[in-house]
């Protein structure tokens, strides 16, 4: 797209025709406040919180939905505009519990940073607040309603993003409220739950403390923690993940894991594994060190370097003794490319043997020899994002990150090995 | 069926066969029915089109856009299908215009689909009905299932070459489905929430393909246009404003009901005239003009032509058509928090300023009118209805700001005379009642 040239409080800006306005706005550093605007999810335009001047247009108008154009004059922070936003704030405050000092956002939530910034403090309802009990949805996701402010995004997120469509909006106006697949009406025990993946996709979009994790939920504050990011380890895809983690008296403790840092290779995705999976981590029958098998069978710890002295030993002794073909190597299922392919290096140039194998979970070898001779038989995570079609064979297998990333943009529910159509 | 009634004023256009059994095709077709249709097949889509734009003819659903205009929009080469949609959801209190054109004459209105179609294109019209009209689908649904049987719709219209189908719809219950998009949207089976604009529905609408959405009035027109030519139908109206209009007049005036004037009538006259005055001789107290979500007009302020200029120089607007009358006894606020309280009711809950704002506006004002006021809940009502203006998704924000902000402004004394000294518990009549039976 060609650029255009278009100016926002007095600044000189370019940007590719057809940008939102609110992203031209965030590259060129103005920050354009947005509850239901979330980057690749479809636009709603119904938090109004974006609300900025345009020259020429009769009234205010939501940034997320305009996208620039040449010549537009825009102002994005004027006394008028202050004024909508602080009423709008207003208006979600006035049934908002405002129990930050118990909620599991405070002090990461959008409702309250933007309170803080428009001043909407005072109220001025006298009517009591509408409660609603909290529900928990299931062991890793829990609602509580009064705190939503109905942006939408966990709806989007689940529909558009992961492809589950598990949340949905119930009932209209005033009583309008996310209702997760199986609501309290058609449940046996007439309770709401959610039949989905538990991935907390919906807890990582959600700006405010209405959705919560179960594994989480009322265990610290978020500035007591340290966010560590990392490379998740349950897979081959190297997702990367934040972990909170909490000092302890013995130590540390990893207390959530979640996708605050959205510059890995999964994007705004994670699965269930790399937010979940770290009890392990604590977990007394963790192996912490190598150990070596006595010649009693026990086993004993050693140290690292005692360890790897102790099988480079072994396995020169091996390959001298017996020759190199007297060695297997199998490849677990969570290696990278890359250190498989060091892997199968070590393996032939200083082991000496060409019997290398991995750790199967579906017939690669015949798929790798049908692939073989053939140019550009592999594609790269980014070339999937931008093929018309792909083909999806035994799909909801081993790497749900590698299937966050392709899912989102086609139109029909994943089915295995069906060639699916990209939305364009 | 409700009596219909009937002034020398009116200028019958519209509802020249009212009252004649014309739900019946073949006195349809006596009453030169289905004859502007053929009309519009020899002359073609650019004929019909200029005809529409001459007559003047703006929509009836409220906005009055023009309606030749808005068939022009319509590109002629589209890949997907394109659509008519009748929008038959009156649903704004005080309404009742389109439902006398279902009742008395469905036909007209299938046939103004059929020549909307003709003009874009278009092989396929949908006509949305509002839920409670639901008693009138079997009407519309007979009259459908009779030109089909005559021929007239379906493959190969009149020896044309052209097909036309019809499909009828009733909707669930929902005033917001009355907005053009949120229709769409529940045609297509999805919750009755409006859609981002643009793109506007003549490039992308129902299913997204390129649609034309109008009004059951605007589109009952067409046949009428048609026949009499766009010309001789502007000049019955004002300027800018062809041709007749249906004004439902309900509240306390003597003669309420259904009459057809021409654009730009003098609404004084409308009331005192052609509805008979304000009932039992009382006095006037405000006039709401064009259905619930116009600002109220003073007794004062009513010497005014009904047209959308002339409503709009007023500072209010001529709407659905809906006028109703309130006396020297209708207290305003309890008026004004039956008025919110529909809009609350109606609300679809999308955007934040009007579901949070018609909820919190009807709290108010229903304390307010339960005898637990202060002076400054009407300060904050018009603080909340000024921060709705503009700001929400659809105008059904404004639609229930702006008659609020009409209210509190116009009648702040009343309003504060009734906090400072009004007895409480007085029960609540409905709008329904309020308006009357059409
Ligand atoms: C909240 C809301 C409710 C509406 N309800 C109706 C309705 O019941 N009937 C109608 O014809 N138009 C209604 N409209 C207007 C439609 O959006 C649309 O403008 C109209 O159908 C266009 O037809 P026209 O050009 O013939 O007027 C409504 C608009 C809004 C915002
Ligand atoms: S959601 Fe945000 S504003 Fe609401 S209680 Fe929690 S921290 Fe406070
Ligand atoms: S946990 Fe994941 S699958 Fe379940 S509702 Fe949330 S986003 Fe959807
Ligand atoms: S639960 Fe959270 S993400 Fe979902 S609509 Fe409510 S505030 Fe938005
Ligand atoms: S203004 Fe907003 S909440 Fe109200 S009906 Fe329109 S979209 Fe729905
Ligand atoms: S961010 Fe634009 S309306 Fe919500």
């Amino acid at each position: 797209m060609p650029d255009v040239k278009f100016i926002v409080d007095g600044k000189q800006l370019t940007a590719p025709a057809g940008t939102l306005l609110i992203d031209a706005c965030k590259s060129a550093g103005i920050e354009i406040p947005a509850f239901c605007y979330y980057p690749g999810l479809s636009l709603q335009a119904a938090c109004r919180m974006c609300v900025v001047r345009i020259e020429k247009m009769p009234k205010l108008q939501t940034a997320c939905t305009t996208p620039v154009a040449e010549g537009m004059v825009v102002q994005t922070e004027t006394p008028e505009i202050s004024q909508a936003r602080k009423a709008t704030l207003q208006l979600l405050l006035g049934n908002h519990p405002l129990d930050c000092p118990v909620c599991d956002a405070g002090g990461e939530c959008e409702l309250q940073d933007m309170t803080f910034k428009y001043g909407a403090a005072e109220s001025f309802y006298a009517e009591p607040k509408n409660h609603r009990e909290e529900q928990k949805w299931s062991p890793a996701v829990y609602f509580d309603r009064p705190r939503c402010i109905l942006c939408y995004r966990c709806v989007r997120m689940c529909g558009e993003g992961m492809d589950v469509f598990a949340l949905g909006i119930q009932n209209r106006g005033s009583s309008a409220v996310i209702a997760p697949n199986i609501p309290a009406q058609l449940s046996p025990d007439n309770l709401a739950h959610l039949d989905c993946e538990q991935c907390g996709m919906c807890i990582d979009a959600c700006p405010v403390g209405a959705l919560t994790s179960g594994t989480y939920r009322y265990k610290t504050r978020p500035w007591e923690m340290n966010h560590v990011s990392t490379i998740c380890t349950h897979c081959g895809d190297g997702c990367k993940t934040t972990l909170g983690v909490r000092s302890t008296s013995d130590g540390a403790e990893i207390v959530r894991g979640d996708n605050r840092d959205k510059s890995g290779i999964n994007g705004d995705f994670l699965c269930n594994k790399g937010r979940y999976a770290f009890d392990f981590a604590n977990s007394p029958e963790r192996i912490t060190s190598p150990m070596i098998r006595q010649a009693d069978g026990s086993l004993k710890e050693v140290s690292w370097e005692e360890a790897f002295t102790f099988t480079g030993k072994k396995l020169r002794e091996l390959r001298d003794t017996r020759g190199g073909s007297s060695i297997g190597v199998l490849g677990g299922n969570r290696l990278t490319n890359e250190e498989a392919y060091l892997l199968q290096k070590f393996a032939r140039t200083v082991l000496g043997t060409n019997n290398i194998d991995h750790h199967r979970t579906a017939d690669y070898v015949t798929f790798a020899q049908a692939l073989a001779g053939q140019k550009g038989r592999t594609a790269s995570w980014r070339d999937t994002q931008n093929f018309p079609a792909v083909l999806i064979s035994r799909w909801r297998s081993h790497q749900p990150g590698s299937r966050n990333r392709v899912e989102p943009s086609l139109r029909c529910p994943p089915q295995q090995g069906e060639a699916l159509h990209r939305q364009h | 069926m409700p009596t219909l009634v009937s002034h020398p004023d009116e200028v019958k256009v519209l509802s020249r066969r009212f009252g004649q059994g014309a739900a019946d095709i073949d006195k349809y077709i006596e009453l030169d029915g289905y004859k502007a249709v053929q009309k519009a097949i020899a002359e073609g889509p650019e004929w019909i089109i200029n005809t529409m734009k001459a007559s003047g003819l703006r929509g009836r659903g409220g906005a009055g856009f023009p309606t030749g205009l808005k068939w022009s929009f319509v590109p002629k080469q589209s890949e997907k299908p394109k659509y008519v949609l009748v929008n038959g959801d009156e649903s704004e209190p005080g309404t009742c215009k389109d439902h006398v054109i279902f009742l008395h004459d469905p036909h007209a209105i299938i046939e103004g689909t059929m020549i909307a179609g003709l003009a874009i294109g278009s092989k396929m019209g949908f006509i949305y009905l509002r839920g409670e009209y639901r008693y009138l689908l079997k009407i519309v649904e007979k009259a459908v299932a009779d030109a089909y049987a005559r021929g007239f719709l379906g493959k190969n219209i009149f020896g044309s070459g052209i097909d036309f189908d019809i499909i009828t719809q009733s909707g669930a219950g929902a005033y917001e489905v009355g907005e053009e998009s949120a229709l769409m949207e529940s045609l297509e089976g999805k919750r009755g929430v409006p859609r981002i604009k643009p793109p506007f529905p003549a490039v992308v609408g129902l299913y997204g393909g390129p649609t034309v959405i109008n009004n059951a009035e605007t589109i009952a027109s067409a046949p009428h246009i048609l026949l009499m030519g766009g010309e001789e139908y502007a000049k019955i109206g004002s300027e800018r404003n062809g041709g007749t209009r249906l004004f439902g007049i309900s509240g306390h005036v003597e003669r309420p009901g259904v009459y057809e004037l021409p654009m730009g009538y003098n609404l004084k006259k409308a009331i005192y005239d052609v509805a008979g005055g304000i009932k039992d001789g009382k006095k006037l107290k405000a006039v709401v003009p064009g259905g619930s979500s116009c600002p109220v007009l003073l007794p004062e302020e009513i010497d005014v032509g009904l047209d959308f200029d002339q409503m709009g120089k007023a500072g209010t607007m001529l709407g659905s058509g809906g006028i109703v009358v309130l006396d020297e006894t209708v207290s305003i606020v309890e008026f004004a928090l039956r008025t919110i309280s529909f809009y609350q009711h109606e609300s679809c809950g999308w955007c934040i300023p009007c579901r949070e704002g018609t909820d919190w506006i009807k709290k108010t004002l229903s304390r307010v009118y339960n005898g637990g006021g202060t002076k400054k809940d009407v300060a904050n009502v018009q603080y909340l209805a000024e921060n709705m203006m503009g700001r929400t998704f659809c105008p059904l924000g404004d639609a229930a700001a702006m008659p609020t902000l009409g209210f509190v402004k116009k009648f702040r004394k009343e309003f504060e005379d009734y906090i400072d000294g009004q007895k409480a518990g007085t029960p609540i009549i409905t709008v329904e009642q309020l308006v009357g039976a059409h």
